[in-house]
């Protein structure tokens, strides 16, 4: 078992190449067909909302004293996007994108989900848009 | 026995438990542009917990593997890519947070909180590379989960989360 030295070298080694620090950020992630709203780097716990949403909790934000709600996912984008009339040429608005969330789940559970976490996180973090360009596939785009 | 590196598409090689038996060990990988991703991103945590909790064995721990998501998955022009996702759980008895920036922070070693499992997702995509073997897929995605009541060691709701279970290891 390595000791937290010896992989503290092999993240500085890893990173060595990179010029900045963590910012919030939202990406699609091309690979499990996510969108992923980060607002900090920290060790997460996902749960589950429904198939399509998961929020990112701090497992360890009683010690921290900081927010408990550090990001959440939005699962099989492509299809929601392209469902939901979203251009995949150009950067999604996350707004716009809760807002199909609460259309397309209107439930006390993603209600609580987008109004009491996700929207005051995207505020807070400033995070207004997200790139899916790299969702563009062989789905027709919407007209 | 340190873990091979660098081969074919792949960052890091790491050991795993067979999905078909888990007394066999076999390679998975961490994608170069899955890993550069994480490095563009700043994702300084999840790195730790890669090299801390899944490389060097740390994957062998695994108790439980599961196969197939149960939600929408694209990739490419594979529209049932949820299909070809292998899962395996277990309760890690560390974590790792990075604290500090990248240049002068450190990773902290935790006890973590009390019923989570820490999963990893695996792609199956079986490919030989000369003088390393077969390397079955890539490794997707690491994080913590709630444990189930029923199932230690298990995600909550696997059932519903994962279409079938491969195997399960007493320990």
């Amino acid at each position: 078992m390595k000791t937290p030295d010896q992989i503290g070298m092999q993240v500085r080694e890893a990173f060595a190449t990179q010029s900045s620090d963590f910012r919030p950020c939202a990406f699609f992630d091309v690979r499990l067909d996510c969108i992923r709203v980060i607002a900090r780097d920290c060790s997460v716990l996902e749960t589950r909302i429904n198939e399509t949403l998961t929020v990112l909790e701090d497992n360890y934000y009683q010690e921290s004293g900081q927010n408990q709600y550090v990001g959440f996912t939005i699962k099989g984008a492509r299809h929601f996007c392209n469902q939901n009339g979203f251009d995949l040429s150009y950067p999604i608005n996350i707004s716009a994108l809760l807002d199909a969330i609460l259309k397309r789940f209107p439930d006390l559970a993603v209600q609580f989900f987008v109004n009491g976490i996700a929207r005051p996180l995207v505020k807070e973090t400033k995070i207004d848009r997200v790139d899916v360009s790299g969702a563009r596939g062989t789905l027709p785009q919407p007209a | 026995m340190r873990n091979i590196q660098r081969v074919g598409p792949y960052a890091e090689i790491v050991e795993a438990r067979s999905p078909e038996n888990s007394s066999n060990v076999i390679r998975v990988g961490v994608r170069e542009d899955s890993f550069q991703h994480l490095l563009h991103h700043n994702l300084a945590t999840l790195v730790a917990q890669f090299y801390g909790m899944i490389q060097d064995g740390g994957l062998l721990q695994a108790v439980h593997a599961f196969k197939g998501l149960n939600r929408p998955l694209m990739h490419g022009d594979d529209e049932h890519a949820d299909k070809s996702v292998v899962v395996y759980s277990w309760r890690s008895e560390v974590d790792y947070v990075w604290v500090g920036s990248r240049f002068d922070g450190k990773p902290v070693e935790k006890s973590p909180p009390p019923n989570i499992v820490f999963a990893v997702l695996i792609r199956e995509d079986p490919e030989t590379f000369p003088g390393v073997g077969e390397v079955f897929g890539s490794i997707e995605r690491w994080s913590w989960i709630k444990e189930d009541p029923t199932l230690p060691h298990a995600p909550i709701d696997w059932h519903k989360r994962y279409a079938e279970t491969l195997w399960s290891r007493n320990i």
